[in-house]
């Protein structure tokens, strides 16, 4: 259906609120528009890579009700509040974190264990940062698990990883949107899915402050990213942003069914423009 | 495009603390070509600088700026009340007005500086400074007011310096929206842009919370000043004299003892760009 056209999909950084990407596959799904590759950063990593390894919309819907129950993020990492009181005494390094990781990596590698990124159906793009250079990194071989592992270690929510020789952090931080790996990977048409991350909630906390500042500088760079990518593209390019009436919070698991509603909806919306450039292009 | 058809000559300061005093070489510069700026747009530390240049401040006044800027006891103050919030936020009261260091010696050099009355209607040519929405994340131009409020303001470090109130908005430093605010000087008609902009310093080494998140700040204002300017480049390119001074050593951000290395390096960089900018300038 895709008249030879080579269709890339980008799912941005919004931790819990990229499950929206999957009711936007469902409505592709259903009128037999294939995805060409997947390029994703933070949370949206999760979807994409299960897509690109070949779960059906469907299957990924129900595996992430498995996966992401509340619990995963909830726990506390209690040595974080005594490095943060006493530094000198409870060292430092990079790795410091406020929340335990320890769950979210065992769903992580239950989700998708030891494939690597030749096991899947269609090519597959991960962006991180690198955490000392402050470069942004996309990971296209190895294992997915850990590149999911990396994009998703939000600063100071959970800590960066060690991949070969480069310690990786959240893609939020160089390209919370990365939409200039599918104009480098020869994409024609680009759908691209991204998420705001400012929230309108009061701050209770110091990290929710610190979480805020960083929300701020990542949505202006987020901002900076479409204006460069509106002018510099070549090919088309569909920006989707979808709009929620609560906030949702990175943890709102169970908030994700009327996520995917509100993904669906967006894609019905996408619809009629993207089945107009197809045509067009036979 | 002025008046007398000369083109209107914009010197843009981006963010980057003690840093920014690299604006006094371009200066030099400038003066030893008698070329004159036309208008001045500055961010956090660049705020300092570009608003001393639109008071029409010699370069030799503006060494002397640094020292009454970047005193050695403007850290000097601990905002406890801050800390304990910080510390105990269900019992002192988290909210939006954190700053760790007391911030009224930095307000008071400023004022020192440009005095408190002065406004902004007083520049000798027009003045814009940027700061941040601390709720929404979104740009703030000032361009009126009280001239010495609007810098301590654009230089709101958020921790450091609290965030302070203007117009009914919270805002914080310029340099987490528009680290480098050259849409600011195409917007008030520039035709030439000399932008001077500082890439933020990388921790060598993360070994506390401290370092640790100012290593994330650090990363993202990078990433952002890099997005920003290559769309400006794109969408403005011939009109844009970028300067971006490079300092091998660390330098931290009261060291005032600096400033004269500073500035040499502002000058040298200045000097690599003054051919193309006089061949720009004649050819507008």
């Amino acid at each position: 259906m895709n008249n030879g056209k080579k269709i890339a999909l980008v799912i941005g950084w919004g931790s819990v609120k990229c499950a929206a990407a999957l009711g936007l596959l469902r409505v592709l799904k259903r009128e037999g528009i294939g995805i060409d590759m997947v390029i994703a950063s933070g949370g949206g990593s999760i979807f994409g890579a299960l897509f690109a390894l070949g779960y059906d919309v469907e299957e990924i819907v129900s595996m992430n009700q498995r996966l992401w129950t509340h619990e995963v993020t909830e726990k506390t990492n209690r040595l974080a509040i005594l490095q943060l009181i006493l530094p000198k005494i409870f060292k430092v390094g990079e790795y410091f974190n406020l929340r335990d990781d320890q769950l979210m990596n065992e769903r992580l590698f239950e989700a998708l264990g030891k494939q690597t990124f030749k096991d899947t159906t269609i090519p597959l793009f991960i962006s991180a940062t690198d955490y000392k250079t402050g470069k942004h990194i996309v990971i296209s071989q190895g294992s997915i698990y850990q590149a999911v592992r990396a994009t998703v270690a939000l600063p100071l929510v959970f800590p960066p990883i060690q991949v070969d020789n480069q310690l990786l952090a959240d893609g939020y931080l160089s390209e919370p949107l990365p939409i200039g790996v599918a104009i480098q990977e020869g994409a024609q048409i680009i759908i691209a899915m991204g998420f705001e991350s400012i929230s309108q909630e009061a701050r209770n906390s110091f990290s929710d402050y610190l979480l805020h500042l960083s929300g701020i500088l990542s949505n202006n760079l987020l901002q900076a990213s479409l204006s460069f990518y509106n002018l510099a593209h070549h090919s088309e390019l569909f920006i989707i942003f979808p709009q929620f009436e609560d906030d949702i919070h990175m943890f709102d698991t169970h908030k994700v069914p009327e996520i995917i509603q509100i993904g669906e909806a967006e894609g019905e919306k996408l619809l009629p423009k993207l089945k107009q450039k197809l045509e067009f292009s036979q | 495009m002025k008046k007398d058809g000369r083109p209107s000559l914009a010197l843009v300061i981006g963010s980057g603390g003690i840093k920014c005093a690299a604006a006094i070489g371009v200066l030099q510069v400038l003066e030893t070509e008698n070329i004159a700026i036309d208008m001045v747009v500055g961010c956090s530390g660049g705020a300092v600088y570009g608003a001393a240049i639109a008071q029409g401040f010699s370069a030799d006044q503006l060494v002397e700026t640094s020292a009454k800027a970047w005193t050695s006891d403007i850290t000097r103050r601990i905002n406890f009340s801050s800390l304990l919030k910080i510390i105990f936020p269900k019992r002192f009261g988290f909210d939006d007005e954190i700053g760790i260091i007391d911030d009224r010696i930095m307000a008071e050099n400023i004022e020192t500086i440009f005095g408190a009355k002065t406004t902004f209607a007083d520049t000798r040519v027009p003045f814009y400074c940027v700061a941040t929405d601390f709720h929404t994340g979104e740009p703030v131009v000032i361009s009126k007011g009280k001239l010495a409020k609007a810098i301590r303001i654009s230089s709101g470090i958020p921790i450091v310096f609290k965030p302070l109130e203007w117009e009914g908005k919270l805002l914080i430093d310029g340099a987490l929206s528009n680290p480098l605010p050259v849409d600011v000087a195409i917007k008030a008609g520039a035709d030439l842009i000399i932008a001077l902009g500082f890439e933020p310093p990388l921790e060598h080494s993360v070994n506390s919370p401290v370092n640790f998140a100012s290593q994330m700040f650090s990363i993202l204002e990078n990433q952002l000043l890099a997005k920003k300017f290559a769309f400006y480049n794109l969408a403005y390119h011939s009109e844009i004299i970028a300067i971006v001074p490079e300092f091998k050593e660390k330098i931290r951000c009261n060291d005032v003892s600096k400033v004269p290395f500073i500035v040499d390096q502002g000058r040298r960089e200045a000097e690599k760009h003054i051919h193309y900018l006089k061949q720009a300038l004649a050819m507008k």
